[in-house]
Parts: structure tokens; C-alpha cells; sequence
């Protein structure tokens, strides 16, 4: 690979608008205005709900689709006036799309054959491209004799082979199970920085795109709710939205009570909680977000004042490492919480009080949660 | 009770299908029987009709045969596989495309031109063969192998095309984008993929167009000339003087050829290609 230095706006997506009608005479916004800059050697991911344009986007830069209106950019220049076949990137579809009467060397080499590439070099970079992605000597076997996971290596090998500038994926894992769904999570991340291009995967799991990711899209909508480190997405999302689609969390909406130096306190529903102090002020609306895993399980008597919450447990679910408890608050509230194994012998109906530290909370104002975190 | 249900099914499946096959055995049979008088009273077992028919000495007596001529017999056939080849290769074309074209493209009226193409199939033949009888004469066209092959075309497009469809239907449309994203124009994308992947279907519809075509009686019949009779208008035009054995050995030919193409097409149109 040449020593380049990565461009920041590699591919450069400005005020992409696509609206379809649906057969009843609705309208579909599935891209309402993006705007986004990837740079070259970037593992950037699309990650929302069906339905929010991911693919949409993902089809447009391939060449499948057009755009309505805005333009995209990939080093400079303009994407959208070249046919698929002209486009330096290829894409790893989600059903593979590998070609059923072609032996898996042919399918491999199809990018180079189209491009009259001589037999001997052909050869030597399918051999070379199966053994990146860790299949080699299947060259004469048809993709129908091999398993999925080894297709999926496969759909990848043969997308990578022409030397894309960049790599599409449409949610390449989604038909592997789940061991297999990790191992190659991770073989895609070393892959991605071995070839170091920019791979624009599109996903709809949220785990996958917290563990891939150098920056995760999150789009909703057609708009882009956040775009952030995996990091960021995570522990500070920009919306309820974000919060809700990333993970699991406890959400509550509140009242300011009273807000001074450091923390302020929040009345949700009855039960008050304590927080770091956004600039809020008595009054204000707030959205309340905290991981279950921030709770800790307490004796009642060592709980520091009012850092607690009580509940009453419902159900106690074993998950390995840790108890999953959902519980209710005394205003009828659920909440969940993550607590280490150790602690078991909990039984339903017992009253609880979680411990928090005030500065775990993620604080998102309005009631609603639409507006940008603090 | 259940024993005796399914005696009486397999009883009546026997049936159904003596229903469908004994007429057929017993032209076969009766096509080597040697009474040339009354086709249907079994006297001997003969070769006679086949070897009258190559133009062979038998036994027989001159007039108990129609085909005054091998050569009549063989101008008929000539004709009959000219007109098939020709309408064969021109529908597979048409129709393979029209396919294709709308199988993968979106355009205005697409499902009005989809009915448009099955109608010549449902179409009565005789409407069929008077239409293109007036519309010949008056664009001019002379009445011969030309208007044969473009008559036949009218209707066998039709059968390529729910041939290929049906193949094309079964193709995931993700296969040509991939080929595509892969730097495939539209035609190396068509030669590459596309057309091997409905090749059994085009090979199956071909077939098919042949023997239909070989097989055509009245639409040709409205549209042949003096000097292109085919094979089941030569037929036609035998048993109307009365039916003699000879016409059992020459059906008994046709069937044998016709059950071969027949079977090479539903080989090609099942044949999987591991999708």
C-alpha cells in the first residue's frame, strides 16, 4: 500500500435528497438531506433501523440508484454522472450475488476478466485475493458446494480483487450465525486496515457497528440523527432516538427541581434523581439517560442519601456474567439494571435500591429527547 | 377399506392413461400392418409402408399408396424443416429479448405489452391464419416459405417468451448488479451472465418453437403457396382421399421425432445450474 496521507473528504456526500412514492401516494423520504465527509482509510458505518435510507445511500454510490438532488464526491470528483460499471468501488452484497454457473476462481477473477486482464496475473491475484480473506485452493468448486460463511469470504474476495478505492458492504453478516458473525467482524476490521481504503459497511445491528467502526452513522429517516466514535455514539448519543436504537438504556423524562453548583436534582414521576448539572434550570424538561450496567446493587443501609433509587425486582435473568434485573420504580416506572453473578439470591418482589453516580447520567433536554446532548 | 381405495385408484390411473395412449399404440401398430385395403383388419406384420415411403420395391400393389413419389414426400419435409429452422432461430431471438427487456426494465405500459405477447397464444388459429392470409395479400407478399416463417414467428415469439421469462423470473436481479459493479458493461454483463444463466430456457423455448412449428397445420395451411406444402399439409391433403397405412408410418416418424425434441427441451428447461 502507498504511504499516502489519508484525505479526510475522501467521499464527500453533500445535501443528498431521494424521495420515492409508495404505490398508496405516500412519500418515502429515504435520504432527507445528508451531509457527509469519509475519509480514505475510514471503516465508516451506516447504522439504523429498515427503512431509514442506509441501503439507499449504499445503492446510490454504487451506481444502482440515483440521487434526486445534492451530489457526491469521491476523491473530488463527481460520482453520480458514471454508470455502476465505471465507478471505483465495489460492493459486497447482503445475499452475496455470487454467480451460480461460475466456479469460485471465475467469480474471483470475473472483475479481471471484464477488464481483459492476462491470464497469468489474473491467476495469481485471485490466489492472492482467496488468500486474504483465508480460502484458498477452492478455485474450482461452484458456490453452491460451499457453506455460507465461505461464500460470504467469497462475495469478498471477488469485491476486492479490481483494487475499489473504496468497499461497499449491505450488511454482508446478517445470514451468518453468531460465532461466525464475530470471528469475521473482527477478520473485516483487520481486512479493512490491511488494504487500508475506506469500507462504508451498512448494518442494522448495533453491535456489530459498535465493534467495527472507526465512526458510526446513525441515520433515522432519512436524516442523520448522529454521527460519532463508537465511543461517542454510545456514552453520549445526540438523541432519545440514538439512545433508544444504541444499546440498552433507562430512559426517563423529568422536571428540573432545583439546580446549583455541581448537580441538579430531577423529579421523574415522583422519584428524585441527582445529576450533573447541564446549565439547567428549575423548570427545564430533561430526557434522563443511564445504562443499566451504571447501577450498582447496594444494602439499603449503605446507600449514600439520595444517590439511590428503590425498586422493587420483578425478574432476575442470568446472562452469563452478569444478572440482568428488571425491576419497578415506586411510580411505576420500569428500569433495568446489570449486576455482577455474585451477587444472586435475589428474589422477585424484594424492594431494591440501585446506586448511581450522579455524573453517569447522560443528561438530553427536552422531554422528548430530540434536542443535541450537552 | 383403504387397501381397496387405492386399488381403484391405481385402476383408474391405468385407465387414464390407456385413454391417452392407446389411439397413439395403435397407429404405431397398425402402421405395420400389411392389409391395404381396410387399415384396421390386422393381416400381416410388414415393413412395407416404411420402405414404400423411401421409395424402396415392396410387394405392394401401385395404387394401394398415395405418395406417388418419395421425392413429393421429401419436398414436403424439406419444406417443413426450412420453415422451422428459419422460424425458430428469428422467435428465439425475439422473444429471448422482448424477455429480457421486460423483465428488467421499467417503462411506460409494461404490463399491456405482456398481455400483448400472450394473446397469439390463445388467439384461435383459424383467426390467425385468415388475419395473416388478408394481411400478406394485401401488403403484397407472395405465398410461400417467407410467409410461412413470418406467419409461424407471430405465434412461437410468444412461446419463447414465457419460456425465458419464467427462467428470467427465477434469477435474482442482484446477480447483474454485481456483475455490473464489477465493471461489466450491459453486454458483457448479458454474454457473461445473464444468458448462460437462461440458457436452458432459451435452448427449452427453441425446441419447442421447432416442433410446434413443424407440427403447425392450419395456420399454414391458410398461408403456404402451390410450392410450399409442408409435411402435415401434405398429410392433410392425403387422408382426404381416405386413410391408408402408409399415413400410420409416416405419423409413426413424425411422433418418434417429435418425442425426441421434445425430451431434449424439458432436459434443458429442468437442468438446474446451482442456483
Amino acid at each position: 500500500m502507498s504511504a499516502q496521507q489519508p484525505s479526510p473528504d475522501f467521499l464527500k456526500i453533500k445535501k443528498a435528497y431521494r424521495h420515492f412514492v409508495t404505490p398508496e401516494g405516500g412519500t418515502v423520504r429515504a435520504l432527507d438531506g445528508i451531509d457527509l465527509s469519509v475519509a480514505s482509510n475510514e471503516f465508516i458505518t451506516l447504522l439504523g433501523p429498515s427503512g431509514c435510507g442506509k441501503t439507499t445511500l449504499l445503492n446510490i454510490i454504487a451506481g444502482f440508484e440515483r440521487l434526486d438532488r445534492g451530489e457526491i464526491l469521491l476523491a473530488g470528483a463527481s460520482l453520480l454522472e458514471s454508470p455502476p460499471h465505471r465507478r471505483p468501488v465495489n460492493t459486497v452484497f447482503q445475499s452475496y450475488a455470487l454467480f451460480p454457473h461460475l466456479n469460485i476462481g471465475d467469480n474471483v477473477g470475473y472483475g479481471l476478466d471484464v477488464a481483459g486482464v492476462a491470464k497469468k496475473e489474473r491467476n495469481q491475484r485471485v490466489a492472492e485475493a482467496l488468500e486474504m480473506v483465508g480460502l484458498s485452493g477452492v478455485e474450482k468448486r461452484k458456490p453452491s458446494q460451499l457453506s455460507g460463511g465461505q461464500q460470504q469470504r467469497v462475495a469478498l474476495a471477488r469485491a476486492i480483487i479490481n483494487r475499489p478505492k473504496m468497499l461497499l458492504l449491505d450488511e454482508p453478516l446478517s445470514a451468518l450465525d453468531r460465532n461466525l458473525r464475530g470471528k469475521m467482524q473482527i477478520e473485516l476490521k483487520n481486512l479493512q486496515a490491511e488494504l487500508g481504503i475506506c469500507f462504508l459497511f451498512v448494518t442494522h445491528d448495533q453491535e456489530e457497528a459498535l465493534t467495527m467502526s472507526d465512526r458510526i452513522v446513525v441515520l433515522n429517516q432519512g436524516k442523520v440523527e448522529q454521527l460519532g466514535t463508537p465511543d461517542e455514539v454510545y456514552h453520549r448519543p445526540a438523541s432519545r432516538f440514538v439512545t433508544e436504537f444504541i444499546g440498552e438504556s433507562n430512559i426517563f423524562s423529568g422536571t428540573v427541581v432545583e439546580s446549583g453548583g455541581q448537580l441538579a436534582r430531577v423529579n421523574v414521576g415522583g422519584t428524585e434523581v441527582v445529576c450533573s448539572n447541564h446549565s439547567l434550570r428549575a423548570g427545564d424538561e430533561v430526557s434522563l439517560l443511564l445504562r443499566p450496567e451504571h447501577f450498582q446493587l447496594k444494602p439499603a443501609d449503605q446507600v449514600n442519601g439520595t444517590n439511590g433509587i428503590s425498586a422493587v425486582l420483578e425478574q432476575s435473568v442470568f446472562i452469563g456474567r452478569d444478572h440482568q434485573l428488571h425491576c419497578r420504580m415506586a411510580n411505576g416506572q420500569p428500569l433495568s439494571a446489570l449486576i455482577r453473578s455474585s451477587l444472586s439470591g435475589l428474589k422477585p418482589g424484594q424492594a431494591l435500591t440501585l446506586e448511581y453516580d450522579p455524573t453517569a447520567w447522560h443528561v438530553i433536554p427536552g422531554a422528548s429527547g430530540v434536542g443535541t446532548a450537552q | 377399506m383403504r387397501k381397496v381405495f387405492n386399488h381403484l385408484l391405481s385402476g383408474y390411473g391405468a385407465l387414464f392413461f390407456i385413454f391417452l395412449y392407446a389411439p397413439v399404440l395403435l397407429l404405431i401398430a397398425y402402421s405395420f400392418n400389411s392389409n391395404p385395403v381396410n387399415v384396421m383388419i390386422w393381416k400381416d406384420f410388414t415393413f412395407d409402408w416404411y420402405i414404400n415411403l423411401f421409395g424402396g420395391t415392396t410387394s405392394l400393389k401401385d395404387d394401394s399408396a398415395y405418395v406417388e413419389s418419395t421425392d413429393q414426400l421429401l419436398a414436403a419435409l424439406r419444406v417443413s424443416l426450412t420453415v422451422a429452422a428459419f422460424a425458430t432461430v428469428i422467435s428465439t431471438v425475439l422473444g429471448t429479448s422482448v424477455a429480457v427487456a421486460l423483465a428488467r426494465y421499467r417503462f411506460k405500459l409494461q404490463g399491456f405489452y405482456r398481455v400483448l405477447l400472450m394473446i397469439p397464444m390463445v388467439m384461435p388459429d383459424i383467426v390467425l391464419g385468415i388475419a395473416l392470409l388478408i394481411f400478406f395479400v394485401g401488403v403484397g407478399v407472395n405465398l410461400g416459405v417467407t410467409s410461412i416463417v413470418i406467419g409461424h414467428c407471430t405465434f412461437l415469439t410468444s412461446y419463447v417468451f414465457l419460456v425465458v421469462s419464467a427462467r428470467l423470473a427465477g434469477m435474482n436481479p442482484l446477480i447483474e448488479s454485481a456483475s455490473a459493479d464489477l465493471g461489466a458493461s450491459e453486454w458483457q454483463t448479458f454474454r457473461r451472465v445473464t444468458l448462460p444463466l437462461i440458457l436452458p430456457g432459451v435452448i427449452g423455448g427453441a425446441l419447442l418453437s421447432f416442433i410446434i412449428s413443424m407440427d403447425d397445420l392450419v395456420i399454414t395451411y391458410f398461408i403456404s403457396g402451390v410450392n410450399s406444402t409442408t409435411l402435415p399439409v401434405f398429410i392433410m391433403s392425403m387422408i382426404r382421399r381416405g386413410v391408408k397405412p402408409e399415413i400410420n408410418a409416416i405419423a409413426t416418424m413424425m411422433l418418434v421425432v417429435s418425442v425426441l425434441i421434445a425430451s431434449a427441451g424439458i432436459y434443458f428447461r429442468s437442468r438446474k445450474t446451482d442456483s
